[in-house]
């Protein structure tokens, strides 16, 4: 039967007569109805399917299109024109745009009404011990002469794979001269749909939780530097009640040049206990419930040690100097400042760019650590100055996530609740069998006669051969 | 690499059955398909073997990891498990029909990954990220959960073909039908798992678990289309062809994952 046909069916027998008839709190049958209605729908599979197929087309269009990339980046692939359109319905961030969420609601809210639709009838599955009369559509009937203790102890032993043993129901039952055994899939597999469903809908929940209620921002610290200052995104600056310093940050590669590991020893200083600490990717540390994770590192200028000789070869200025530092040199009236740092420029490798004032002109200078006799003088500054880049220091930083979740447990139990519950309908594939076994009553004078019954359950392609497997053993050992 | 010599040699070995079962389907004699299943489980054997060499290997060159690190690995070690799914299905269900059509796709998989100039064989040393007991658990599940649903795309494709009421050496609809189910229900709750713990280990490795990666996103979206396979049959009542395509449009989402995201679309799983 197709959806459309189902769908038609069930409306067909469940449609209720609509009245306006008033109820005590004033609404009418009409309103209820269409309550009523509307919940049927937000639980139907045609909802599920029509919500579920559009988050995937969604998705799939946020890995073709780059997600939150810069305007300029945009407008280069796209050009502007087009840039705004994808803008203005959210394209360039889709898995945060409002359609989106709202389709995850509706998912969310679909999963729920259907998990409390449904439960009531799976739980009694489940709980009432009324037994459902089972259909079993393979049948085979076998005689034997072995008496029926022997059958019955050797059918049961071919019946009960051990391993299976908790996921399958052995039961023998003696009415007379008959003696029934069944094994079937217990009944708790049915819950496995009902278990997936909360497990989704606990990962969302826990999800939602941790979005509003926890912190994820990143921290970015200098080698022997202290920090509690955590950059969320939206933003703004969470400060910490603790510090963190960073001891000492490693870099390590393997002999091929491939990196190995980045390494951050770190220390929390709290109000009352301070502690160490190793971060690595994979390796994360927990401190008073935050969880903190190595997500990348670099190197940042530090200082440059500068000499400067005059036009003679003197040395007339040595000494260390940072970014945005202005110096003077004595005796003469030129200042300078070291405007920026170069690790390898134009790869000529490490350059110190320096503006110099002289009389009230401005000069650029880059200081390499060439030897003095190769080093250009600066045209127009007094005496010529040649300037020379002794040394350097540069000093690594680690970029850390910092990250409190409180829904974490409900993601987990979400987590774990999904893999088991996926596997229920896996063991469903067993199926069901009963043998039953009668003393005498056959016109072949057999003292024994044995019925087989077979029923597949949901998967049945294969399930005959499965039952002739079984005929066949049995069989093979009484007959 | 001793390895890598197995390896070639085993493509060659598949090959050979493949010829052997394809002789079989012409002249249907049942000796060309036994003489074929003897060849394909050596040679997967010699398969398994050489995963495990490449393994000790690793340790040898001094690295130290499972060979499911990269895209060699992953195309070897998908083989094997295409290779082993058939002998599962050979010998639980003693049916041979399906030789001719599955062994194309550990053969052509091993092929490529054992001749291309384009796949890189050596052995390299894992990258941070990569340096987790949740790499084989996750490769180990999503692959297994791949080549589920590569089989049940084979005999989607087969019932798709089969014509009812006629006499062929295939199974009826309805069985084909049920088989392309069973595939799909022992692969997805594999995925599952293969997406939680890719999901658990991102969020060890970096503290989220879930960054609409490329390769991310579309494992989220084969798992969807295999969850409308499950509902619609189950609770809509679909069967037959509209199941069989279903089927086949997320085995494409497989492929899309596997293959499309590496190489069309960059990302956390660029190295894969």
């Amino acid at each position: 039967m197709s959806l459309k046909n189902k769908k038609r069916k069930s409306s067909a027998k469940k449609a209720p007569k609509k009245t306006n008839k008033k109820s005590n709190d004033g609404a009418t049958d009409t309103d209820i109805v269409s309550v009523k209605d509307i919940i049927n729908y937000l639980s139907s599979l045609r909802f599920f399917v029509i919500v579920l197929t559009a988050i995937a087309l969604i998705a799939s269009i946020g890995t073709v299109i780059g997600q939150n990339l810069t305007e300029a980046a945009y407008i280069e692939q796209y050009g502007a024109g087009l840039y705004e359109k994808l803008k203005l319905f959210s394209v360039t961030d889709i898995y945060h745009s409002s359609y989106f969420n709202a389709l995850l609601l509706l998912l969310v809210i679909n999963l729920i009404l259907c998990t409390i639709k449904f439960a009531p009838m799976r739980l009694r599955q489940v709980f009432l011990k009324k037994e459902k009369k089972k259909k079993y559509p393979l049948t085979k009937r076998l005689t034997s002469k072995v008496p029926k203790e022997v059958g019955v102890s050797k059918i049961t032993k071919i019946l009960i794979t051990p391993l299976l043993r908790p996921f399958q129901r052995f039961s023998i039952k003696e009415d007379g001269d008959k003696t029934e055994l069944t094994t079937e899939p217990r009944p708790y597999l049915v819950l496995g749909a009902f278990i997936v469903h909360i497990g989704i809908i606990l990962i969302i929940i826990g999800g939602l939780i941790s979005s509003l209620f926890g912190m994820s921002g990143e921290m970015t610290i200098l080698e022997g530097s202290s920090s509690n200052e955590v950059y969320i995104k939206s933003g703004f600056v969470h400060r910490l009640d603790f510090e963190i310093t960073l001891d000492k940050f490693t870099f390590d590669t393997y002999k091929d040049g491939t990196p190995k590991e980045y390494r951050s020893d770190i220390t929390f200083s709290g109000k009352e206990n301070k502690t160490t600490a190793t971060l690595k990717v994979n390796h994360p540390a927990k401190f008073e419930g935050i969880r903190f994770y190595q997500t990348n590192y670099g190197i940042v200028f530090d200082s440059a040690k500068i000499s400067i000789y005059s036009k003679t070869g003197e040395k007339i200025y040595s000494g260390i100097i940072q970014e945005r530092m202005v110096e003077e040199i004595e005796d003469r009236e030129i200042k300078f400042f070291l405007i920026g740092f170069y690790e390898n420029l134009h790869n000529q490798g490490p350059m110190a760019h320096i503006a110099v004032l002289d009389d009230n002109k401005k000069y650029d200078v880059l200081a390499s650590p060439d030897p003095l006799e190769f080093r250009e003088p600066i045209e127009g500054v007094e005496d010529e100055l040649r300037f020379v880049l002794d040394d350097y220091n540069l000093t690594p930083y680690s970029g850390i996530s910092a990250i409190s979740e409180p829904g974490l447990p409900l993601v987990w139990a979400g987590f774990i609740l999904l893999s088991v519950g996926f596997l229920f309908p896996l063991l469903s594939f067993l199926g069901s069998f009963k043998v039953v076994m009668t003393n005498g009553g056959d016109k072949t004078g057999a003292p024994l006669t044995i019925e087989v019954f077979g029923s597949p359950g949901r998967i049945k392609g294969d399930f005959p051969n499965k039952f002739n497997k079984l005929v066949s053993e049995i069989e093979g050992n009484l007959c | 690499m001793l390895s890598s010599e197995i390896l070639s040699v085993v493509t060659f070995v598949y090959g050979f059955g493949f010829l052997l079962y394809i002789l079989y389907l012409i002249f249907k004699k049942d000796t060309l398909s036994t003489v074929g299943d003897v060849i394909v489980s050596i040679g997967c054997i010699a398969h398994f073997a050489a995963i495990i060499l490449r393994w000790v290997e690793s340790y040898r060159t001094g690295w130290g990891h499972v060979p499911l690190s990269n895209f060699y690995e992953s195309l070897i070690f998908f083989s094997f498990l295409m290779a082993l799914t058939y002998l599962v299905f050979r010998f639980t269900t003693k049916r041979k029909f399906l030789g001719a059509f599955i062994i194309p796709i550990p053969l052509l998989t091993i092929g490529y990954a054992s001749l291309s100039p384009d796949v890189e064989r050596a052995i390299r040393p894992l990258v941070p990220a990569l340096q987790s007991n949740w790499l084989t658990i996750h490769v180990l599940t999503c692959f297994i959960a791949y080549a589920a649903f590569a089989f049940s795309f084979v005999v989607a494709v087969l019932y798709l073909v089969r014509k009812e009421g006629e006499k062929s050496i295939l199974p009826t609809r309805e069985v084909l039908d049920e088989f392309v189910y069973r595939g799909i229900i022992a692969g997805t709750p594999l995925l599952t798992m293969g997406i939680i713990t890719g999901s658990a280990w991102a969020h060890y490795a970096w503290g989220s678990y879930w960054s609409w990666d490329p390769k991310e996103t579309w494992s989220l979206i084969t798992w969807i289309v295999y969850a409308l396979f499950l509902h619609l049959r189950l609770n809509g009542n679909w069967r037959g062809t509209k199941s069989a395509v279903l089927s086949i449009v997320g085995f494409f989402a497989v492929i899309f994952t596997f293959l499309g995201v590496n190489f069309i679309l960059a990302g956390l799983h660029s190295y894969m």
